[in-house]
């Protein structure tokens, strides 16, 4: 039905749509810079970085230096070198993790909105559910009862974060598929393929694109808690969170140990989480005129 | 003459940064005067409005808006505050969306008259259901507890005319009244305005799209265009013929029950101008049938023409060729 | 107009559809509806909101599953008709929408928008497609050089025109338009309008004009039917029905649209007040 309030919309608010500049274009920018930078530290870092494993008893808890840029730990083993190593399995994990809740989380969303009915309910209702109980606490079921791989750690994450995921890409996907250019669509004859692959995913995207930040900062978090509490990554590998953990042992000897995995979490998820705000607000907006 | 001016707007500008949606404006309202503002989206009539309630929010505002005889440009805030909703009160195009949905039509009453008038809490519920009643809403003694979303869309526009009209305003600023409502109700909301002004002498100015409504109700009509007033004629006058071509291409595209059928409804080309994108010269130029060399270059200013205000370098000529029209025609 | 055929191309008879608003509480949206559509006729459905003129145009495109009634388009039963039946049957009928911005994908471009339909029913090449983007178009006076914008950097009558021109790619026989002008400004609304008139005149095609304002319908269509809570309270060509109606409510319509002169629209308020207050009141 016409409702007229929104017949008039195009009368008062002007008869165009302006682009309006993207606000804080800049720290999307700096955000995405930084990131690139983190990764891009972790992948070449081994290049010229120490041996990770590789022991020095005499230079125990040293401060930073020339040699060992963030000093050692209470092995003598190269901080910077462990972080690098670290971040690796650390930035690893939250990537494959993001992939699996965004397929898992994708799938499930969108079969949830087209199906609609019984099916839609039985869906909505499991991932209220799952999403009831404490994520931390279903990880260190499944890491007890599957054992902790790299790989396994990224799957048990990317799975427990799918019911949100999938709750978020529903309710994205119900919205467009009430409004006028998917009606338009249907009433053209696309089929029900080329709504959902031409028609909705581009218009969804924003919203994914969002998801997936949240979501990669959630894995590094919830990665950093596992290994931290000894259930995540085990020796002789070590995440950031591993470092952390390992760092808060000897806090009295070396802050350091501490201070550096912990502000490369912050910083990680910091920016993750400034993307995704700068990801959600940008979406277009008509520009009033009138 | 002057002393009966309530509100004199003198070279009104509105400005968000370099863009100028409203440039220079002036225009006189006397007590109990219904004025029209019509035009088309982007022309500025809404901004205009809400630059004289000092509502348009992050824009530079110049000139002067002399509420009898006070600038209301140069009040604080504070100040404005009080102005607002008393002495000038506003009634918008949406009426739900102007109304609190969590509290009774009644309490919102109350408080908008509590506001501007000293009154007790009994006093105010009973002022608020006198001023429904007088609005026209029925058994205003069971409404005044009801909330706004178990009113219809013309019976919430008479909430909002009661609550604008609660503190007898000099003038109303009306932002398109009627245009979210059906059309047996505009009708009735319309006849609602033409009763109150007539008995509070209130000055009235009616921002509309729809002709229609405007010589329903208006005494004196004011053309806007790109931002500028292009013509402002009695209504009578301005119907009959008007001078600016663009007062008569609306005009001349406006449907109604008279349009002549089977043949192309009179229009011009092109869309309206944006803001910061006005073409040199005469606005309307690109438009235009009638314009010249000297419409591409110089901006014409709004002067006097047969009894009323033009902005077009051929008015002169226009209104002798009604003139003639006119004479050939009686 | 072209000469009346002995079939009408669209028969819709006995529409109900219900939708359920709280545990209790229904709504008829449709109740009963019928009518006909003749080949190469503008058939104007005008009521005001609420009144299910556009749940009549959505059954009438098979995108509303209804409660009871069959809608017969050309022969073809499109209450019976599924999937990929039904997907080649709505090449031949399309819909404008209202909010000419809300319409368009605004992910997409011009051309993008014109092809959509073109591609989802698997007609011609690139090359092909290119072109009749190009032809339609050029048939709603929009140039080439628009096949590359996006809805958002065009103005609300260009929106429109690129809605239509989309509609008309598959070259379809009904085109529904619903609000299709209500939106647009004065002077825009009276070029659309007009451009609605010439491709009928060009292309033979047959209209549903759903409109609130009666003055609008008056104007394009030739046949009337005034719709109020669900039903069609009445029914005619526009010569009966604006000469002589019979309907109570359209007679209120009617006298409550304004005329664009203020010597007959006052004196057309005096006649209606007097009468509202002979009558009831409001």
């Amino acid at each position: 039905m016409a409702s007229p309030a929104s017949l008039s919309l195009a009368g008062r608010f002007g008869g165009r749509r302006r682009r309006v500049p993207r606000r804080g274009s800049g720290t999307t920018i700096a955000a995405i810079a930084v990131l690139a930078a983190i990764v891009l530290l972790c992948a070449i870092g081994p290049l010229f970085a120490a041996d990770p494993g590789a022991l020095d008893n005499a230079n125990r808890f040293a401060g930073p230096s020339a040699a060992n840029w963030f000093g050692t730990d209470q092995l003598g083993r190269d901080l910077f070198a462990r972080m690098v190593a670290g971040g690796r399995i650390s930035l690893g994990i939250a990537a494959g993790a993001t992939v699996v809740s965004m397929l898992l989380g994708a799938l499930w969303g969108f079969t949830a909105a087209l199906a609609r009915g019984i099916f839609d309910e039985l869906l909505m209702r499991l991932a209220d559910v799952t999403m009831a109980i404490p994520q931390l606490l279903f990880a260190l079921v499944f890491v007890a009862a599957f054992g902790a791989t790299t790989a396994g750690l990224a799957l048990i994450i990317g799975v427990l974060l799918t019911p949100v995921t999938a709750r978020m890409i529903r309710s994205a996907v119900l919205t467009e598929l009430q409004s006028d250019y998917t009606q338009a669509a249907v009433a053209y004859g696309a089929s029900r393929w080329r709504l959902v692959l031409r028609e909705i995913l581009p218009n969804v995207s924003a919203p994914l694109g969002v998801q997936a930040s949240i979501n990669a900062a959630n894995a590094i978090i919830l990665e950093a808690a596992l290994s931290f509490v000894g259930l995540g990554v085990q020796p002789p590998d070590a995440s950031w969170g591993t470092l952390l953990q390992q760092g808060y042992q000897k806090i009295y000897q070396s802050t350091s140990g501490v201070i550096i995995p912990a502000l490369a979490i912050f910083l990680t998820i910091w920016m993750l989480n400034l993307l995704a705000d700068q990801l959600g607000g940008t979406d277009d907006v008509r520009g009033r005129t009138g | 003459m002057t002393t009966d001016t309530v509100l004199d707007v003198r070279d009104l500008r509105v400005a968000f940064g370099e863009i100028e949606p409203v440039r220079g404006i002036s225009f006189r309202l006397r007590r109990g005067e219904r004025l029209g503002l019509v035009g088309e989206s982007g022309s500025g009539k809404s901004l205009t409005a809400l630059a004289i309630m000092r509502l348009a929010r992050r824009a530079q505002l110049s000139g002067e808006v002399l509420l009898q005889g006070e600038d209301l440009l140069t009040l604080k805030p504070r100040q404005m505050e009080q102005v607002r909703g008393g002495r000038v009160a506003m009634v918008y195009q949406d009426p739900m969306s102007a109304l609190n949905p969590v509290y009774t039509v009644g309490k919102q009453l109350e408080e908008a008259i509590r506001l501007h008038r000293r009154l007790d809490r009994r006093g105010a519920r009973d002022r608020a259901i006198e001023l429904l009643d007088d609005v026209g809403v029925p058994h205003p003694q069971r409404r005044v507890e009801q909330y706004p979303h178990e009113f219809s869309g013309g019976m919430r526009q008479r909430v909002m005319i009661a609550m604008a009209m609660c503190a007898d305003p000099a003038v109303l600023i009306c932002d398109e009244p009627t245009t979210a409502l059906d059309v047996t109700t505009q009708a009735r909301i319309m006849d609602l305005l033409d009763r109150l002004v007539e008995e509070h002498h209130t000055a009235v100015m009616l921002i509309t799209h729809d002709l229609g409504v405007a010589a329903g109700f208006c005494d004196t009509i004011q053309v806007m265009y790109g931002g500028r007033i292009v013509e402002r004629a009695e209504a009578e006058a301005l119907y009959r013929a008007s001078l600016h071509p663009y007062s008569e291409a609306l005009l001349g595209a406006a449907v109604d029950l008279n349009l002549e059928l089977g043949v192309p409804i009179p229009t011009i080309g092109g869309s309206p101008p944006l803001a910061g994108s006005l073409p040199a010269g005469c606005s309307f130029h690109p438009r235009c049938a009638w314009a010249q060399d000297r419409c591409r270059s110089e901006a014409p200013q709004l002067r006097e023409v047969a009894g009323r205000l033009v902005e077009c370098h051929r008015a002169d000529e226009r209104a002798a060729a009604v003139k003639e029209e006119t004479h050939v025609g009686a | 107009m072209s000469e009346p055929e002995t079939t009408p191309l669209v028969v819709a008879s006995g529409l109900r559809k219900t939708f359920r608003l709280g545990a209790r509480e229904t709504l008829v949206a449709l109740d009963d509806v019928s009518l006909e559509i003749r080949r190469g006729e503008t058939f104007g459905l005008v009521g005001e909101s609420g009144s299910g003129k556009s749940t009549v145009s959505r059954a009438l495109l098979g995108l509303l599953p209804l409660d009871a009634g069959s809608v017969q388009f050309d022969g073809l039963e499109v209450t019976r008709l599924k999937g990929g039946e039904l997907r080649r049957l709505r090449k031949r009928m399309q819909m404008v929408f209202q909010d000419p911005f809300a319409a368009l994908n605004r992910r997409q471009s011009v051309a993008q928008i014109v092809a959509a339909p073109l591609e989802a029913h698997g007609i011609g090449d690139r090359a092909s497609r290119a072109a009749r983007v190009e032809e339609m178009l050029d048939l709603v006076g929009l140039g080439p050089a628009y096949r590359e914008r996006r809805p958002r950097e065009m103005s609300g009558g260009q929106c429109q025109r690129v809605a239509i021109a989309r509609a008309l790619a598959l070259d379809p026989e009904l085109v529904v338009l619903d609000e299709s002008v209500s939106a647009l400004d004065v002077s825009i609304q009276a070029q659309v309008l007009n451009l609605l008139g010439e491709l009928q005149q060009r292309l033979g095609l047959t209209y549903l004009f759903i409109s609130h304002d009666l003055a609008v319908v008056r104007y394009m269509a030739s046949t009337v039917a005034v719709m109020q809570r669900g039903s069609i309270v009445e029914r005619g060509s526009r010569e009966q029905l604006f000469r002589s109606a019979q309907h109570e409510y359209t007679r209120q319509l009617m006298s409550a649209i304004p005329a664009v002169d203020p010597t007959a629209e006052r004196a057309r308020r005096r006649a209606a007040r007097t009468e509202a207050g002979v009558s009831s009141g409001g």
